[in-house]
């Protein structure tokens, strides 16, 4: 995962986190890795991995049982307003970027169309 | 835990510390940043006992640096300070001799990680693995401050990521890494909080994500606008 | 402590090893010109054993000062300063290292040379017994071992503590150095400099206040005598140690920096 400078980092691994929830690399349930291990994973802070999952946890994406560790929801619910959530943003860039070359709406879903014809 | 007020360090022709003063508490991770000759070389030899202070104070847990603060404290100078006749293995026994908190599990582990044979001499070895040996034993001990004196010169960039997880794996609730390094890039996202520190003073301190979203800048970019 | 010591001598074990080979290496030359009876051989071998004698004794305080010296001014020094222990217990512990080489040193060639001697004197026919070989060796080094028991442990104590006097002032002139002198080419002699300049102070108070009356004492017979003579130069050495242990200590305490 490549850093941003002017994101924070807890938001950056979160995102990934989620995105690879949605993408279903991580299946809903299944138990996260620790906080130090995210910490290595990540090679970031350690109270930046617990924040993490404090923010994760208020956000209802996982919960942690103490002895346990933490884990992913297997709310359908959440999983659907996460996958939403996480499309807004590549949907927000494409759109913001087409206004500025110029395009509307009709000539940016043509242009859509027109790039899965191509292959 | 560490309180210094105050510090100030003079030698004959020049002055290495001016005026430090802060605090260090525990469960967190501090880079300690500037370029050679700002005087946190200086700084972290006072905290650990080795230079003494012009003036200022320096407590630690409520008491001043000395026997009971050196047992607490594990400082990793930039220099290599073994006896010659040592390998790495009397290494980790001089320091199971004297420091209570320092586990030879764990420097074996270290050891292992970081590829060092137990035969290794200290005389023979390359500037490489000396630095590798020195953070080693440094980590394997348990101390409530840990302070690394640029810990990341002289590791190749594949070993890097190795040095950094074990620092992260040594991070806890209740102990303080201090680390010092001009390498501010390979530290930006493990650390808490960061002071900068410009001709022998604190030029800018603060959380690291505080100051990262204050100035909208990395750490990296703050650096640069600071020594430029 | 002991911990300490031991690292001491863990650092001198190659020249150690290579004292011990040579005083060996002697030895076995004398031991074999006396089995073959080459009396000149002998001789010869004496001869380098008591040079070789001088130079252990030498060597053990030589030693013991620049081990000091080379590791204030080395970063190997970072290695002990950062260790848990008082600065106090830090200087003791070399001293004490100094002491028991010291004592081993005399054991092992004091055991030779009384070996040697009666050796010497089997060849010659002469029937010295080893008690009187021990007295006269002892009177060599100013130990009249006729005296009451006490008046011999005084001597000895007063002979060690005498050396040691001159061990502490050159570890005191050492730390002096390094205090003032941080990073300077001058410091090792400016060292040597304060050495002489204290052993001068020290034997001008001796010679002022103290009387030194050893051959008095020597000579003498009378216990109570003796003591009286012994005692204050026995205290004045003490003194110089303690004052010299504390003065090290306490300047690397507060400002020696490594």
């Amino acid at each position: 995962m490549d850093f941003k400078a002017n994101v924070p980092i807890y938001l950056q691994v979160m995102n990934d986190i989620k995105k690879q929830i949605v993408c279903r690399q991580i299946a809903l349930g299944e138990k996260l890795p620790s906080t130090r291990e995210l910490a290595v994973k990540y090679q970031i802070n350690p109270n930046t991995a617990v924040r993490i999952y404090n923010e994760m946890e208020l956000e209802g994406i996982c919960f942690t049982r103490r002895g346990l560790g933490t884990f992913v929801t297997e709310d359908e619910e959440k999983y659907e307003s996460m996958k939403e959530e996480i499309t807004q943003g590549p949907i927000e860039e494409f759109v913001l970027g087409m206004k500025e070359l110029g395009y509307t709406k009709e000539t940016m879903i043509r242009a859509i169309e027109d790039y899965f014809e191509r292959g | 835990m560490l309180t210094c007020e105050n510090l100030v360090k003079k030698y004959m022709t020049v002055t290495a510390v001016e005026n430090i003063s802060l605090e260090i508490e525990p469960g967190r991770i501090y880079a300690l940043l500037g370029p050679n000759g700002s005087g946190k070389t200086t700084f972290m030899k006072m905290v650990a006992g080795l230079i003494k202070p012009t003036s200022g104070r320096i407590l630690m847990e409520g008491s001043p640096v000395g026997v009971e603060s050196k047992k607490k404290i594990a400082y990793m100078p930039t220099e290599s300070y073994f006896y010659p006749y040592m390998n790495c293995k009397d290494v980790g026994l001089y320091y199971q001799d004297f420091f209570e908190d320092f586990s030879m599990e764990r420097f074996y582990e270290l050891m292992e990680k970081m590829n060092l044979s137990h035969q290794d001499k200290v005389s023979k070895m390359s500037s490489g693995m000396m630095a590798k040996l020195k953070l080693a034993v440094t980590l394997a001990r348990d101390a409530k401050l840990i302070m690394l004196d640029e810990p990341l010169n002289g590791i190749d960039i594949i070993a890097r990521e190795q040095i950094i997880n074990s620092i992260i794996l040594c991070a806890g609730q209740d102990k303080a890494i201090v680390m010092s390094s001009h390498l501010v890039d390979e530290l930006e996202k493990i650390i808490d909080y960061a002071i900068f520190i410009k001709n022998g003073e604190v030029e800018r301190m603060g959380d690291a994500e505080a100051l990262r979203e204050e100035s909208g800048k990395s750490i990296v970019d703050i650096y640069k606008e600071i020594y430029a | 402590m002991l911990k300490l010591m031991k690292y001491e001598y863990k650092k001198n074990r190659g020249i150690l090893l290579g004292l011990i080979l040579l005083v060996a290496g002697l030895e076995l030359y004398f031991l074999i010109s006396n089995g073959l009876g080459k009396l000149e051989h002998m001789g010869m071998a004496a001869g380098f054993l008591v040079i070789a004698t001088m130079v252990c004794f030498f060597m053990v305080f030589i030693l013991g000062i620049t081990n000091y010296q080379k590791e204030l001014n080395s970063k190997t020094s970072y290695l002990i300063f950062m260790t848990p222990n008082s600065s106090l217990k830090i200087i003791v512990s070399k001293l004490l290292y100094i002491l028991v080489l010291g004592c081993a040193v005399f054991l092992i060639l004091g055991s030779l040379a009384i070996l040697d001697i009666k050796l010497f004197y089997i060849m010659a026919d002469e029937k010295f017994g080893i008690i009187e070989i021990v007295k006269e060796l002892a009177r060599s080094f100013g130990v009249n071992l006729s005296h009451v028991w006490i008046a011999v442990l005084l001597e000895v104590i007063s002979f060690v503590l005498s050396f040691f006097s001159v061990v502490a002032i050159a570890y005191l002139a050492v730390t002096l150095a390094a205090t003032f002198l941080q990073n300077s080419r001058w410091k090792g002699f400016i060292g040597i400099v304060l050495f002489v300049l204290l052993m001068v102070l020290v034997n001008w108070i001796d010679n002022r206040f103290i009387h030194n009356n050893m051959f008095v004492a020597a000579a003498s017979d009378d216990v109570i005598n003796i003591i009286r003579f012994m005692v204050p130069q026995l205290l004045y050495n003490a003194v110089i140690v303690v004052a010299s242990v504390f003065g090290c200590s306490f300047l690397l305490d507060k400002a020696v920096s490594l």
